[in-house]
């Protein structure tokens, strides 16, 4: 009888599932369709290759969710096709010639996304062997001191490239920062009992021994990272740390004493960082006086979001290429402009369902490691949803980290749907999720 | 439990920042939009003025003075008659609008005030449509004036009087420049010392001299300060302006009269007159001619500022600080050659409207005001030189302390054309006189 019930709610899920992935199928060919007219004046199968292979492999995906893991979040994968659907039909837009190379990404994370939701019985590999996977990111961001270039041929080098493959590279920052949450997981997995105590009896330094070796690793990331200037990787490290931390321990003197190390931080970096920290953080407080020089990006956005109003101007029909790297960074100021507000705010409730969706899981979960494991992905999928939103907008100074599978970015786009996939596999561990 | 309960807490705090992120959106799309988008920095808003297919200015024939040519993303402002500059004006997206192409810009723009037709035609993204305008210029006679002028610089100004409106017929300021090459020249334009770029009809500010004298004599004989009728002592006796004496155009007979002071254009008597005529009479004068008040014409007009006047001799042979422009004169003419009645000057005859059809502009509502009684004003008429039935007051002007000398000439046809022509360190008379004679002769055939 249990059985029963427990298949009729996987079959229920699956219909859900199926009906939002139709949904985001419509929503893509509409707005293909519409870029195609703009653009072209007529449709044009330029416009429609790559929506049409995306749809083939949503539809793949779908039905080997359906068949190899029945027992799973039927909004964590539609989320993920929309989102890569919206992606694609904005790279077209705004840097049609990456759209073929991140197409191929998108292939590749699609089955590593499909792979990890599926093939794993467990995941104590990665629990077990949390210094070596975390030695390996760091060896490889380590590495990018002498091998790092930058594809775009200026800018910080936090890029290696893929040997014998040609013009493709991988930032090992992105690795890193899902090292980092398996790290941060298993390691509160193993001390969050102890941690509570000592800090509940022997206070914040009293629980510095148990936290050592925790914030030895942690410490050589932000280093490196900062040694790097990849400052937005630093900044959602520290996020997703201090939120795990308090996860752990529920002391909110963590919080406020990170809160105010990260203050401290920034007045370090404003003053040390010239040419990086204290433009974007001129540039955040005042633009209008810089907008044609320093400021110029930001202002560029501010103008997008203006002239999307409501309902936006139409895919294709904005300008949103007064942006510079608006097909990454700024991607989210596109939406704004050509889908309005309607647009960007429907973006806006998808991360914050994925987050919904996350935090949930976290709490559902019975094995601390796959809690922590649930909530890190989240809190970082959150984190960087919410920086580059917030910079987008000039809530917060700008960081250079990209939006969640809309992008541009290879790199970012596979261990998004590394992370993704993880959480898809941890919502097939509980039953009535 | 308290894991739980930790993770409420973060979900709470991620609730509020998402929250902050939505009302962020909502300030810059919609409580921030209309005020940022208006900056000048905004490329948006560049990309929108270059796609705005602006309407025509056609003359009085239908004839196309300004359109806009080229495809949608290259388009172009032309202007098949480079000459007629200062009247039609420029429109360029550099460096802005003038003469009629900024006044009527809104309608050549067509800025709709259909508020759903304006948001339909947003949704669709279709370009925006101006509507064309039909001015009283005449491309003909505005050429023949050009060709007239040759290099000479100055202002002609050419009207066509009919019941209800004086039409502008030509427009000419020397000089000028080609408003198809602006983008290229405009620098040298805006630094060449002769400012071309000044339109010297409405904006040129000249002393008028002795071009004041019919309408100071006209002024003096409808207020009873003296009749046209009454005899002068010494009429060509010299005047010293500047240490130069200067005689009646002509001489005049020794028992001249105000009229025969007028046809013979007679400095002497005039600074007499100052006596009967006290500073405060003399700019009554010009004020009921409007020579102190700003012409109504969609150009950029202007009225001078000088210092008060100061000498009543000086003032009634125009050698005090009064300075007029050639419209504020041509006005003055034209109240004179219309029984002393002011006309509403007219340079926009049509506009379409949205629809594509024609209206006529609505002229000034009539004032009915009047610088002098009809009887003067056909005595004044009367007592100016007439060549070929061409009624003409022409006359030379010592202007400024640099010596310099300018050349008026008022004339008019029975037919109701009238003109004024200023020419620029001119000492010939005849020379002003012909172009006045061929123009007025041209237009009556």
């Amino acid at each position: 009888m249990q059985l029963l019930v427990i298949e009729e709610a996987q079959e229920q899920n699956g219909r859900r599932e199926r009906l939002l992935l139709i949904l985001a199928a419509a929503f893509v060919f509409v707005n293909a369709f519409v870029l195609s007219l703009s653009v072209e004046g007529a449709v044009s199968w330029m416009h429609l290759w790559a929506p049409a292979a995306w749809l083939g492999l949503t539809a793949v995906s779908h039905l080997m969710l359906y068949h190899y893991k029945p027992q799973r979040d039927p909004y964590i994968f539609p989320l993920f096709a929309f989102l890569t659907g919206w992606g694609l039909i904005l790279i077209d837009r705004l840097a049609v010639n990456f759209l073929g190379r991140q197409l191929i990404w998108l292939i590749l994370s699609t089955a590593v996304f499909l792979a990890i939701a599926i093939l794993p019985r467990n995941l104590r590999w990665l629990r077990r062997y949390r210094y070596t996977w975390l030695t390996l990111g760091l060896l490889l961001l380590a590495a990018t001191l002498i091998f790092g270039v930058n594809p775009s041929g200026y800018g910080a080098a936090l890029w290696l490239p893929i040997p014998f493959i040609g013009q493709v590279y991988f930032q090992p920052s992105e690795l890193l920062k899902l090292l980092l949450i398996i790290f941060l997981a298993s390691y509160f997995e193993e001390r969050e009992e102890l941690l509570r105590v000592s800090t509940h009896t022997n206070g914040l330094l009293g629980s510095l021994p148990y936290l050592a070796p925790l914030l030895l690793m942690w410490g050589f990331c932000i280093i490196l990272l900062v040694w790097q200037r990849d400052l937005g990787a630093a900044t959602l490290f520290f996020m997703v740390f201090l939120t795990l931390l308090y996860m752990a321990t529920g002391d909110r003197r963590y919080v406020l004493l990170g809160i105010g190390l990260m203050i401290i931080a920034g007045i370090f970096a404003y003053f040390a960082f010239q040419d990086l920290v204290a433009l974007r953080i001129d540039a955040w407080w005042n633009p209008w006086p810089d907008a044609n020089d320093r400021a110029f990006q930001i202002v560029q956005s501010l103008y997008a979001l203006a002239a999307g109003h409501v309902f936006g101007q139409g895919a294709g029909l904005g300008s949103p290429t007064y942006i510079p790297v608006v097909h990454s960074d700024f991607v989210f100021a596109a939406i704004a402009e050509e889908w309005g507000l309607i647009g960007s705010m429907g973006v806006t409730i998808c991360f914050l369902l994925l987050s919904y969706r996350g935090l949930k899981l976290a709490i559902l979960t019975q094995r601390p490691f796959y809690r922590y494991l649930a909530a890190g992905i989240t809190i970082l999928f959150t984190a960087q949803t919410l920086l580059i939103m917030g910079g987008v907008t000039k809530l917060l100074p700008l960081t250079g980290v990209t939006l969640p599978f809309v992008s541009y970015g290879g790199s970012s786009l596979l261990i998004s749907s590394v992370m993704l996939g993880l959480l898809l596999f941890l919502s097939g561990t509980v039953e009535d999720f | 439990m308290q894991t739980t309960h930790n993770i409420q807490q973060v979900a709470r705090l991620i609730l509020i920042t998402f929250m902050l992120t939505a009302f962020s959106l909502i300030f810059w799309a919609v409580l921030r939009a209309d005020d940022i988008l208006a900056r000048d920095d905004n490329p948006r808003q560049v990309d929108a003025a270059l796609q705005i297919q602006r309407g025509r200015i056609l003359d009085k024939n239908g004839r196309s003075l300004a359109e806009t040519v080229g495809p949608q993303d290259d388009l172009q402002r032309h202007y098949p008659y480079p000459a007629i500059g200062p009247a039609v004006g420029y429109y360029s997206f550099r460096h802005g609008t003038s003469g009629v192409e900024d006044s009527f810009n809104p309608i050549l723009r067509g800025d709709s005030h259909n508020g759903w037709e304006e948001l339909w035609r947003l949704a669709l993204h279709e370009p925006q449509v101006g509507q064309d305008i039909q001015i009283t210029l005449d491309a003909d006679i505005q050429m023949l004036a050009e060709d007239l002028m040759e290099d000479q610089n100055g202002a002609l100004i050419l009207f066509s009087q009919a019941e209800q409106a004086a039409d502008v017929v030509s427009l000419v300021s020397h000089p000028g420049y080609d408003p198809n090459q602006l983008r290229e020249l405009f620098d040298t334009l805006l630094a060449d010392e002769e400012a071309p770029l000044l339109n010297r009809i409405t904006q040129g500010q000249y002393q008028p001299g002795m071009v004041l004298q019919p309408f100071i004599l006209a002024f003096a004989d409808d207020q009873g300060f003296v009749a046209l009728t009454e005899t002068v002592d010494h009429p060509n006796r010299p005047v010293l302006i500047n240490d130069t004496a200067t005689y009646c155009a002509s001489t005049a007979p020794e028992s001249a009269t105000w009229q025969d002071v007028l046809t013979h254009r007679c400095p002497g008597p005039m600074r007499d007159l100052a006596d009967t005529l006290s500073l405060a009479n003399l700019e009554n004068a010009f004020a009921s001619f409007n020579l102190t008040s700003q012409p109504v014409l969609p150009l950029n007009t202007e009225t001078a500022t000088y210092p008060a006047l100061a000498n009543a001799a000086q003032t009634t042979i125009g050698q005090d600080n009064l300075i007029v422009t050639p419209l504020q004169v041509a006005v003055a003419w034209l109240a004179l050659n219309n029984n002393g009645r002011f006309l509403p000057l007219r340079l926009v005859s049509h506009i379409q409207n949205e629809a594509g059809d024609w209206e006529p502009v609505a002229l000034e509502p009539d004032k009915e005001k009047t610088a002098v009684s009809p009887q003067t004003a056909a005595t004044i008429l009367q007592a100016l030189p007439q060549t070929d039935g061409i009624i003409e007051f022409s006359t030379l002007v010592l202007s400024g302390p640099e010596g310099t000398t300018n050349t008026w000439y008022l004339g008019a046809t029975p037919g109701g054309e009238a003109v004024v022509i200023v020419l620029e360190n001119q000492t010939d008379l005849s020379r002003i006189e012909t172009i006045g004679r061929e123009l007025l002769t041209a237009v009556q055939n």
